[in-house]
C-alpha cells in the first residue's frame, strides 16, 4: 500500500487553498454553519467564482462542459472546500448533474448542466417527509398528470436549503398503487413556482432547514428526470456519485486542528492543560480516530478511481466518520471542563465557543444522510453478505 | 496512491496462507498447549526454509531485502494462523544487528538470521516495564577485557528457545546492545506462563561474562535506540494482530450466517449484524493505519513514529473489541476449548500488551501534537 500523494495533486490543493483563502475569508468560514438566508448572496458569489475556474463540475466528461479531471482531483478539492467550509453546491453538482448525465434528455442536460457549472443555481433536496426518513421508498407527496404538466401536493420535511436554493430535486409519487418502490419519479422544480410553501425549522445546532408545503404546484412535463415511476433507481444511483463526500473528513480536521491550537495554548489559573496526563490522552485518541477516518476517506477515493463502485466501504467511511467525530466533540468539551459548556460570546468562551457549538452539530450525522443503524446494515450485508433480516 | 497489493506481495500472501493451512500452524499452538511447550523445532526450520527470517534482512546478507509494507503482508497470514510469535523476536533482534552492529558483525550474523540456523531474541523490556530511559536498569560494566552483564530482563519473548539474546544495557550510563550466548554462566532464563501461551521468560543476568566483541557496533547508542526498537517491535505486533482480528472476524461471520435459531440464521439479527459492521470496521482501520505506518518507515518519514504509534494505539484497543465480540457471537461453542476460538482472544491480550499498551502509544502521540 502506497500513500504518496503526488506532487501535482499536492500543487493542486495548494491552489485551491490560495484561492479559498481569498474568496471566502475567516469570516465567513466562521459563519457558514448557519446556512441563513442573509449569508446566501455571499454564497453566490463565491459559488460563480467556482464556475469561473470551472471547479464545478471538476471531473465531470468534458462534452458536459466539466473539466474532464481525475477521480483524486476531486477528491482534493472536496477536502479543501470542506476544510474551510467553504460553499459549493453540492446537490447540484453532486447528485442533478450526474443523475441528468446518466438518465437526463438532451434538452435537460442542456438547461441546466451550463448553470450549475458557472455557479449560477443549485437545488435542495426535496427527499424527507415527515412519515419518511430511513424508509425513504415510503414517501407520500403526490405528482399527478395533468395533461402537459405533473400537479404536485404534499409536504416535505428536513428541506435544507429551501429557503435559499434556486431549484428543488423533488422525489414524489406517480402512482399509488404500484410498491411503493416502483412508483417513484424525480422532478426539476423551479423553487418559484406558485403553491411552494416554505417554513423555517431551526435545528439544535443553529441550523436552518426547512418544511416545505406543497398545494397544487404545477411542474412542466420536460421537468420529469428520465421515465417515469423509475425514479427510486435513479435516487439510489445518485448515492453512487457521492459516495466519496459521504463524510467530509476536511470539516473535521479543521475542528481537530483548533482543537489541538486551543489545548496547546490553554492555562486556566496557572493549570496548562497539556500537561495533564489524562487530557492528551484524549487529544491523542481524537488524533487517532481523525487519521483512521482520514484513511477510510482515501480508500474509497481510491476505490472509485479505480472504476470500482465501493459500497460497504462508503457506509463504513460515514458510519465511522461521524461517530468519531461525536467522540471528539464530547471530549473537546470534556478537556475544557468547566469552560466547555460556554456559549460564543461569553467571557471565557473557548475558541469563540466552537467547540460548544460542534458538539451540537454532530447530533445529526449519525442519523442523517442514512442513519448509522442501515450503514451497520448495508455493512454486514452487502459487504459480509449476511443474510437480510 | 495505490491502495492495493504488489505481485511480490501477493504471491508471498499466498505463499504463507498455504502454509498456515497445511500445517495446521493453529491445530500445532493446541498440541504445544498441551503438552505444555512454547516452541516446536521442525514448525520453525519449515518456517526459515521459507525464508520468513528473512524477509527484511538486506539481500547482500542473505536475506530478501523486502519492505516493512511486504512484512506486513506476512505478518497478517502469520496471525491469521496463530504461528509461533518467537519469529517476531527474532526478526526484532535481527533488525537491531542491521541498524547497530559493525560491518563485520552484520556480515557474521544477518544470514543466521536470514536462514534462521540459530535463533535470536531480543531482550529489551525489564521489571519497571516502561518504554523510557528509566526502564534500563540493567547494566554493563568492563572488567578485565570483557563485559559483565547485571540485571534482570523481563517478558523476553522467545527466551526459551533462542540461541543468542540481544540484550540492550546501560554501559558507561548510555544504552547499549550486546550479543549474549544463552550457555553464558549465570544466565537464568525462567519461563512465565502467560494467556496467549507465547514463549516468554524472564532473564536473571548475575555477573554474565561476555567477550568484548559481543558489543554491537563496538560502542554504545542514543537514547533513540529504545524508539527505534519500540518503532519496530511495535509494528510487527500489529502486522500479526491484524491477523489474528481478521481471522476472528472472518471466523464469526462464517458462523454467524451458519447458526441458527428462532428458525432463521442469527446472522439475519440485526443486532448481530451490527456487531459484525463493528468487527470489520475495526479491522479495516487496523489494517490502514498499519499499512501506513509502515509506508511512512519504508520511506523514512519524521512522522513515522507517531504513525506506528498510532497504529499500535488503536490496533491494541481493536483487539479486545474484536476478540470480545467473535466470543460473544460464538456464544457456548466459543467458551469451550474444543473450538479455536479462545487461543484468538487468548493471544489477543498478549498482542495488545506488548511493545506499548494503548495508553503508551496514545502519550507518544500527544508527545508529537503538544509538545513540539
Amino acid at each position: 500500500m502506497d500513500f504518496t500523494i503526488s506532487k501535482d495533486l499536492e500543487r493542486f490543493r495548494q491552489e485551491i487553498r490560495e484561492f479559498i483563502a481569498e474568496a471566502w475569508p475567516e469570516e465567513l468560514q466562521r459563519e457558514a454553519h448557519t446556512n441563513s438566508a442573509e449569508q446566501y448572496p455571499k454564497v453566490v458569489e463565491f459559488r460563480r467564482k467556482l464556475g469561473e475556474r470551472g471547479w464545478i463540475g471538476l471531473s465531470w466528461p468534458k462534452e458536459y462542459g466539466g473539466q474532464g479531471r481525475s477521480v483524486l482531483e476531486e477528491y482534493v478539492f472536496q477536502e479543501e472546500i470542506s476544510y474551510y467550509n467553504a460553499p459549493y453546491p453540492k446537490v447540484a453538482a453532486g447528485m442533478v448533474a450526474p443523475t441528468l448525465m446518466r438518465f437526463g434528455s438532451e434538452e435537460q442536460r442542456r438547461r441546466f448542466l451550463p448553470r450549475i457549472a458557472s455557479g449560477e443555481i443549485d437545488f435542495c433536496l426535496g427527499y424527507s417527509e415527515p412519515d419518511a426518513g430511513s424508509d425513504l421508498a415510503s414517501l407520500q407527496i403526490r405528482a399527478e398528470e395533468d395533461g402537459d404538466v405533473y400537479v404536485i401536493n404534499g409536504v416535505k420535511r428536513w428541506t435544507s436549503g429551501a429557503h435559499r436554493s434556486e431549484y428543488c430535486w423533488l422525489a414524489a409519487r406517480t402512482d399509488p398503487e404500484a410498491p411503493k418502490h416502483k412508483g417513484i419519479s424525480l422532478f426539476i422544480v423551479d423553487m418559484k413556482t406558485p403553491g411552494i410553501t416554505v417554513r423555517p425549522i431551526e435545528t439544535m445546532a443553529d441550523h436552518r432547514t426547512n418544511e416545505t408545503y406543497w398545494e397544487d404546484v404545477r411542474v412542466p412535463r420536460e421537468n420529469l428526470v428520465g421515465e417515469k415511476n423509475r425514479g427510486w433507481y435513479y435516487v439510489a444511483a445518485a448515492l453512487d456519485f457521492e459516495r466519496y463526500t459521504a463524510f467530509p473528513v476536511g470539516q473535521y480536521r479543521a475542528v481537530v486542528d483548533r482543537l489541538i491550537e486551543t489545548v496547546k495554548k490553554a492555562k486556566y489559573g496557572g493549570r496548562r492543560l497539556r500537561e495533564d496526563p489524562l487530557i492528551r490522552q484524549k487529544l491523542a485518541q481524537i488524533s487517532i480516530e481523525l487519521e483512521a477516518t482520514q484513511l477510510l476517506s482515501y480508500r474509497v477515493a481510491w476505490l472509485i478511481s479505480q472504476g470500482q463502485i465501493p459500497n460497504y466501504e462508503a457506509s463504513m467511511l460515514k458510519m465511522f466518520g461521524t461517530e468519531a467525530e461525536q467522540r471528539m466533540a464530547h471530549l473537546a468539551t470534556l478537556i475544557f471542563g468547566l469552560y466547555g459548556q460556554l456559549k460564543e460570546g461569553s467571557p471565557d468562551a473557548v475558541s469563540d465557543g466552537e467547540f460548544e457549538r460542534e458538539y451540537r452539530a454532530v447530533v445529526m450525522p449519525t442519523f442523517g444522510a442514512g442513519a448509522n443503524e442501515l450503514q451497520r446494515n448495508i455493512i454486514a450485508t452487502r459487504g459480509l453478505g449476511l443474510p437480510r433480516s | 496512491m495505490d491502495l492495493g497489493y504488489t505481485e511480490f506481495q501477493e504471491l508471498l500472501r499466498q505463499a504463507a496462507r498455504e502454509f498456515v493451512e497445511r500445517e495446521g500452524l493453529v491445530r500445532g499452538l493446541r498440541e504445544l498447549v498441551e503438552r505444555r511447550e512454547t516452541f516446536d523445532e521442525p514448525t520453525w526450520q519449515k518456517m526459515a526454509a521459507l525464508g520468513w527470517c528473512g524477509l527484511l534482512v538486506p539481500e547482500q546478507y542473505g536475506g530478501s531485502g523486502g519492505r516493512w509494507a511486504d512484512m506486513i503482508v506476512l505478518l497478517e497470514e502469520l496471525g491469521r494462523g496463530l504461528a509461533p510469535q518467537h519469529l517476531l523476536s527474532h526478526i526484532l533482534a535481527g533488525l537491531a544487528i542491521a541498524a547497530y552492529g559493525t560491518e563485520a558483525q552484520r556480515q557474521a550474523l544477518l544470514p543466521e538470521v536470514a536462514h534462521g540456523q540459530r535463533r535470536f531474541s531480543l531482550a529489551i523490556t525489564e521489571p519497571r516495564a516502561t518504554l523510557d530511559p528509566a526502564g534500563i536498569q540493567c547494566r554493563a560494566a568492563e572488567e578485565a577485557g570483557a563485559f559483565v552483564l547485571r540485571g534482570t530482563k523481563h517478558f523476553v519473548r522467545g527466551g526459551s528457545s533462542a540461541d543468542v539474546f540481544v540484550v540492550v544495557a546501560r554501559l558507561e550510563d548510555r544504552p547499549a546492545l550486546f550479543l549474549v550466548d544463552r550457555a553464558a554462566p549465570g544466565l537464568l532464563a525462567t519461563p512465565l506462563p502467560n494467556i496467549g501461551h507465547d514463549d516468554l521468560v524472564r532473564l536473571d543476568l548475575t555477573n554474565v561474562r561476555i567477550p568484548p566483541g559481543s558489543l554491537l557496533g563496538g560502542e554504545t547508542h542514543g537514547w533513540t535506540v529504545l524508539r527505534a526498537i519500540l518503532d519496530w517491535g511495535a509494528l510487527l505486533e500489529c502486522g500479526y494482530a491484524l491477523g489474528l482480528m481478521a481471522k476472528d472476524a472472518e471466523m464469526t461471520v462464517h458462523y454467524v450466517k451458519d447458526r441458527t435459531q428462532f428458525g432463521r440464521p442469527i446472522g439475519s439479527f440485526q443486532a448481530v449484524q451490527h456487531q459484525v459492521a463493528d468487527q470489520v470496521t475495526d479491522v479495516d482501520i487496523s489494517r490502514f493505519l498499519t499499512f501506513y505506518g509502515a509506508w511512512a518507515l519504508d520511506e523514512g518519514l519524521p512522522t513515522a513514529s507517531t504513525a506506528i504509534s498510532r497504529a499500535k494505539a488503536w490496533v491494541s484497543d481493536a483487539l479486545r473489541r474484536v476478540v470480545r465480540t467473535g466470543n460473544q457471537l460464538h456464544g457456548g461453542i466459543g467458551f469451550s476449548k474444543e473450538y479455536d476460538l479462545h487461543l484468538y482472544y487468548q493471544r489477543a491480550k498478549t498482542c495488545e500488551l506488548m511493545f506499548g499498551t494503548a495508553d503508551d502509544h496514545r502519550e507518544l502521540v500527544a508527545v508529537a501534537l503538544l509538545d513540539g
